[in-house]
């Protein structure tokens, strides 16, 4: 139940803040996200996959890895 | 959580800022904002301007990855490869990352909190040993107070910027001018977003301590800057060498995502134009 709640959630940040799928992508047509699938995403999948604790954790892992010093690409939870 | 927050994130911003105070002239806060703001786009002018220039190159893809995305709407794993293959194949990717973002929003946090704890001086117990301790905060700037929401000038200076920002980032400029497609409600939307973000930001900076106004304003002018250069000096290198190419590219793609099980060597064969043009680039 708290999992499908955040997973709302997360559905309802891509559809509004998110640059890479939300109202501003018509910034970055070419995409916004270094990292395949994009961290949120990659946050469904984690959840999904490992549960919530497990998968959160694994979420903010990555958000931590998506810097300017990463230099990205393919990554699956 | 909260305080390891404030010790990490918090504390470290309110002593840099409280150090920009004390180097101002006449404690200014309304000058340390400023220097903060560009202290902070100076640390993410690297990345926003290879952002920039890898945008730019990308923005030729839009269609295929339109096409993806529609694709394998259900998979998310099978689209993220097909991504992965086109930036591959393009020759580049995409620059942006979450924790510029972050950043950015935890200094906006940090710049209401200032203000909610007050700048007067009974909250130093915050500064760190080493850093000086100005005698006292001076919130006015340019005759404005910087403590309380000021509902005309700077709100909307900085909608205006922002909308001026947008109009230089979208704007393709020139030959390859792309038209809104009317028929396409998506992109009407996403047009609309334009004029609606820079109206959004004026409400939102009325209700907000001037000095958040002000780092918005100076954001804003850096962001149009580096966008000028990004328009003025790259674009017509990448246009000029998509120039001719563009609709053969897009064609090229196409061939190549019906071929992708064939061998390498041919999908590096009709790709050999393009990956060429753009590696030329990358030399400049």
């Amino acid at each position: 139940m708290l999992k499908k709640i955040i997973i709302a959630g997360i559905i309802g940040y891509q559809k509004t803040l998110s640059p890479d799928h939300g109202l501003v992508r018509v910034l970055f047509p070419g995409g916004y996200c270094r990292f395949q699938p994009s961290c949120s995403d990659y946050s469904i999948l984690a959840i999904k996959k490992h549960g919530l604790l497990v998968g959160s954790a694994k979420s903010l892992g990555r958000i931590i890895r998506c810097n300017p010093w990463n230099p990205g690409g393919l990554d699956l939870p | 959580m909260k305080a390891l927050l404030k010790a990490t994130i918090y504390q470290p911003l309110f002593n840099l800022l409280i150090f920009l105070v004390w180097l101002m002239p006449g404690n200014n806060l309304g000058l340390a904002i400023v220097a903060l703001t560009i202290i902070i786009r100076l640390l993410f002018l690297p990345t926003m301007i290879k952002q920039g220039i890898s945008q730019e190159k990308l923005k030729v893809l839009q269609p295929l990855i339109k096409d993806i995305q529609a694709r394998h709407k259900e998979d998310k794993t099978a689209q993220s490869k097909a991504m992965i293959d086109l930036y591959k194949k393009a020759g580049t990717s995409p620059w942006g990352a979450c924790l510029p973002l972050i950043v950015q929003l935890i200094v906006l946090g940090l710049l209401y909190r200032v203000f909610q704890i007050g700048l007067s001086t009974d909250r130093f117990d915050l500064l760190y040993n080493f850093v000086p301790h100005p005698s006292a905060v001076n919130v006015h700037f340019l005759g404005i107070d910087l403590s309380k929401p000021e509902l005309w000038i700077l709100p909307i200076t900085a909608g205006l910027l922002q909308f001026v920002q947008t109009k230089l980032s979208i704007a393709t400029g020139g030959k390859g001018k792309k038209k809104v497609n009317a028929d396409d409600p998506m992109s009407m939307a996403m047009n609309q977003m334009v004029y609606i973000f820079p109206v959004v930001t004026v409400v939102i900076a009325r209700g907000l301590p001037a000095a958040l106004s002000v780092y918005w304003i100076i954001t804003s002018l850096f962001m149009i800057g580096q966008q000028l250069y990004i328009n003025l000096k790259i674009r017509p290198k990448i246009r000029e060498q998509f120039a001719d190419s563009e609709i053969d590219l897009i064609g090229k793609f196409d061939d190549k995502k019906e071929n992708q099980k064939k061998t390498k060597d041919n999908k590096k064969n009709t790709t050999h134009g393009v990956s060429v043009s753009i590696r030329k680039r990358g030399e400049k």
